[in-house]
């Protein structure tokens, strides 16, 4: 936002003022559409929206359409609600051309009847405070929703087109392959979690009069497969029409038994999604689905998020040798972006100053290092890959050689200057990959050094760094601490991190290494 | 190009009649045509009233004074002269509403008579007796009294009424014209004050104005700002030129307006230069400015306190002379989120 330059107005009237004008200019904008205001408050606007689809874009068709804007505009997309033929009619005292157009009830349209007209990622730059650009979206909607949606990306949110099941507890699936049809149990986990097994439920029978009826208890949830949808879900007849006439049949007979959850997997331009609801039944008999929010607990779910590359990284085995602050930030972002194996090596163990910069807790302190931060990455995602450790000092040329030599890269985060040049040396000689990652002066600068480097480059310059800054030691250790921030510590482990995955990745491409000043208000000496 | 939609509808609303003026109309004027009905004197002629003027069109603006009762008398003689019409409503009349404190509630106009309700807020009931009339033409109307002459002046106001109508419709306006006679006769207000031509006359004028084709929209300022255009140049057609008012609802007959020569002159080169002003209102960028122009065009009206006040509002953003106040601006593409919209958080 900006503002003019004119006096006499304080913050709070100058953005009120700003925020009526915009809203001013929309209803101009719509004005000069032809639309008219039937409201204040709130706020609606009706008028015809004329518009062009077909191959060639020449078939004319129009449609009217009622415009709400509330009171959070510009930051809340005003409504566009398109209207039937009968109700146009009736509002302009007339009858319509035969060109009319009655929106359908397919895709994109809310459940209150409003077109979907931006993308969340849109939000960003407000297009809809200006009212063109509004009508213009509403004019492109009314095109597609009149070809059928040709293009359309495979959103996967059936659940906005359902109302909210009361249901509060997540329900968690894994691979659902093989189970269609079948009625499998959920059992409930903590943080109000219902996790759906591939256990099948079994109906129990009643002790009703006459009996052989079978009901199904409430963990109970069938799953069905929807196919390829072409229309969303939105209530019992278009949820049993997705699934077909024999998948129907099943549901109708599970529910008539007490079963009151359903999983519908489905396909949108061939990408899976998931729907999972509760059938609702009300007093006169009525079937409502309600959506239950749910989610995909797989290995494939946690990969979609590690790293592009992850199918690559799963087969690799780094090693990272020190992981006090650095190294344990740098073998967290590893294990996240999905390396197959990590071997962490450490002599030292968990003190309780650590915790301040590590990724270690309190629970950590006291154990080495390495089996500290082992246990905090396996703990933390049990799925992702293995962790290994070994509380150990890299002391002999024998070790280096031998860590170089079984991984595809170690990660040297041990800012231990006997241990840097043992690593350094051996990988120069050309054996193995080595990444040198380091906080230079107290958060001054960071810095990442490769070794061997690619024959084009010459190892990056020495750094020059300001004047040391106050010393601060600690009861118990010999050397002085450092005062490098925890936002540092990160910093510097993610630049290390993403110049480890590209080295694994492309190492062709991965320069002698980087160095960035972080603190520019201290001089170098 | 500044449109000013909000400001528009904000004026219309302003000269909108009070919710007392519209439900105390159909009161006075039910109570003046049910005395005179229940006259057998009256009955006998036919008495068959109905409600005319601009409450009746709807075109009103505030405040409404009076309220017409056009006594159509169907069966009355041709030889029945107006003054004696006249002074039959007046019998009936000043029976039903005998003066209040001393004052008279009841007066004889040159074709009419008016009634007082004070208890009203100042409303006034105007009775007009009329007589079946057909045109040289052919048309079937009405006759009312000529004002000052013991003879005939020709009327077919309910036509009006219907013409109103037609022209405000979705084949026609869409809804465009009644909003838009509204603000041409509040601009009349402004500019002439209590002077006559009264609003009826720049009714009859615009209504012409409309029927050329000539005045377009979409927006309410386009709408305006062409009426005012083709508006003045049919009264300045009429009183300039002297070619007079056309009657649109008797072909081949002229409306008699009311007023001194110099007053219509003025009305014509008032609207003239209004049209000239507000177009110019229309076509600049500076929107505080044209919003200045607009609102001194359209003048003052009571307002629901009964103090005088601009009809139209100047826009948030602008100061009363119309310069532009200082205010955050908010935009379609401004970068409300400075890291764009491929954010990860």
């Amino acid at each position: 936002m900006t503002s003019t330059q004119c006096s006499g107005s304080s913050g709070n009237e100058a953005l009120r003022i700003g925020l009526q004008r915009v809203r001013a200019m929309f209803a101009d904008a719509l004005s000069r559409a032809g639309m008219h205001r039937l409201d204040e408050t709130p706020e609606r606007w009706r008028g015809m929206l004329t518009f062009n689809h077909g191959t060639d874009a020449t078939t004319t068709h129009v449609t009217q359409v009622v415009i709400s804007v509330d009171e959070e505009f510009p930051f809340a997309c005003p409504k566009a609600i398109p209207q039937r033929r009968a109700c146009a009619e009736a509002t302009s005292g007339r009858v319509v051309a035969d060109a009319y157009y009655d929106a359908g009830w397919g895709w994109h349209r809310d459940r209150d009847g409003a077109m979907c007209l931006f993308i969340e990622a849109d939000h960003t730059r407000l297009p809809w405070a200006d009212g063109n650009v509004l009508l213009d979206q509403a004019r492109a909607w009314l095109a597609n929703d009149a070809a059928g949606w040709p293009g359309d990306e495979p959103a996967l949110d059936l659940e906005r087109y359902l109302p909210s099941s009361p249901e509060r507890r997540l329900v968690l699936y894994g691979d659902l392959g093989g189970c269609d049809g079948k009625v499998l149990r959920m059992r409930a986990e903590r943080n109000d979690v219902l996790r759906i097994s591939r256990a099948v439920a079994m109906s129990r029978r009643t002790q009703s009069k006459g009996a052989g009826r079978r009901k199904w208890a409430s963990n109970g949830i069938l799953i069905a497969d929807a196919g390829d949808l072409t229309a969303p879900i939105r209530d019992w007849g278009s949820l049993l029409r997705a699934i077909g006439p024999d998948r129907e049949t099943s549901l109708r007979r599970a529910h008539e038994s007490g079963l009151r959850r359903t999983l519908i997997t489905y396909r949108r331009r061939g990408v899976r999604g998931v729907l999972v609801v509760d059938l609702d039944i009300s007093d006169d008999g009525t079937v409502t689905p309600k959506f239950i929010r749910a989610a995909p607990d797989d290995d494939e779910t946690r990969r979609m998020r590690a790293h592009p590359g992850a199918i690559v990284l799963m087969d690799a085995q780094v090693a990272i040798v020190g992981v006090g602050a650095i190294g344990s930030v740098v073998a967290d972002l590893l294990h996240r972006s999905g390396i197959g194996h990590l071997h962490l090596i450490d002599s030292d163990k968990v003190l309780p100053g650590n915790t301040t910069r590590h990724v270690v807790t309190n629970r950590g302190i006291g154990l080495p290092k390495s089996k500290a931060v082992a246990d905090a990455l396996t703990a933390s995602r049990p799925q992702a890959g293995r962790v290994s450790w070994h509380s150990a000092h890299l002391r002999t040329v024998d070790e280096t050689i031998h860590i170089l030599s079984r991984f595809d890269l170690v990660v040297d985060a041990s800012a231990d200057s006997a241990a840097t040049a043992l690593l350094t040396t051996t990988a120069n000689a050309g054996i193995g990959q080595l990444l040198s990652v380091c906080v230079l002066a107290d958060g001054y600068a960071v810095r990442v050094d490769r070794a061997p480097t690619r024959e084009q480059d010459e190892p990056l310059e020495g750094p020059v760094l300001p004047p040391p800054a106050d010393i601060v030691y600690e009861t118990g250790c010999g050397s002085p601490i450092s005062t490098t921030p925890p936002a540092a510590v990160w910093e510097a482990a993610a630049v290390g991190a993403r110049h480890a995955i590209k080295l694994l990745l492309a190492p062709d491409v991965v320069p002698a290494g980087e160095e960035r000043v972080l603190d520019s208000e201290r001089s170098p000496a | 190009m500044p449109v000013l939609t909000t400001q528009f509808d904000a004026a219309l609303k302003n000269i909108e009649p009070t919710k007392d003026d519209k439900s105390n109309a159909p009161l006075v004027h039910a109570l003046v045509k049910d005395r005179l009905a229940a006259d057998s004197v009256i009955s006998d002629w036919g008495f068959d009233p109905i409600l005319i003027g601009s409450y009746r069109r709807s075109v009103s603006i505030r405040r409404i004074k009076d309220v017409d009762v056009f006594g159509r008398l169907s069966n009355v003689d041709d030889d029945v002269l107006p003054s004696t019409l006249l002074a039959e409503f007046e019998r009936v009349l000043e029976k039903a509403f005998p003066p209040v404190n001393g004052m008279p509630r009841v007066h004889r106009q040159a074709r009419s008579l008016q009634i007082a309700f004070p208890d009203f807020d100042g409303l006034y009931v105007d009775a007009v007796p009329a007589r079946p009339w057909t045109s040289p033409s052919g048309v079937d109307c009405w006759q009312l009294p000529k004002r000052g002459e013991e003879s005939w002046q020709a009327t077919n106001p309910h036509n009006l009424t219907e013409l109103t109508v037609v022209m405000n419709d979705a084949d026609h306006t869409d809804g465009n014209y009644v909003p838009t006679v509204k603000l041409l006769r509040q601009t009349r207000r402004a500019q002439l004050g209590k002077r006559r031509p009264g609003g009826l006359a720049v009714e009859i004028a615009t209504w012409h104005a409309f029927n050329s084709g000539l005045v377009t929209g979409p927006t309410r300022a386009d709408y305006y700002v062409s009426a005012l255009r083709e508006t003045g140049e049919v009264l300045r057609t009429a009183f300039v030129l002297g070619l007079g008012l056309d009657d649109p609802t008797i072909p081949g007959e002229k409306v008699v307006v009311r007023g001194d020569d110099d007053d219509k002159r003025d009305l014509a080169e008032k609207f003239v230069d209004a049209a000239s002003r507000t177009a110019d209102a229309l076509m600049s960028d500076d929107r505080c400015a044209a919003a200045k122009i607009f609102r001194d065009v359209l003048g003052k009206a009571v307002d629901d306190q009964g103090d005088n006040d601009y009809v139209f509002p100047m826009p948030s953003d602008c100061n009363a002379d119309g310069t532009t106040k200082r205010f955050a601006t908010v935009s379609a593409g401004d970068r409300a989120v400075p890291a764009g919209n491929r954010r990860f958080g």
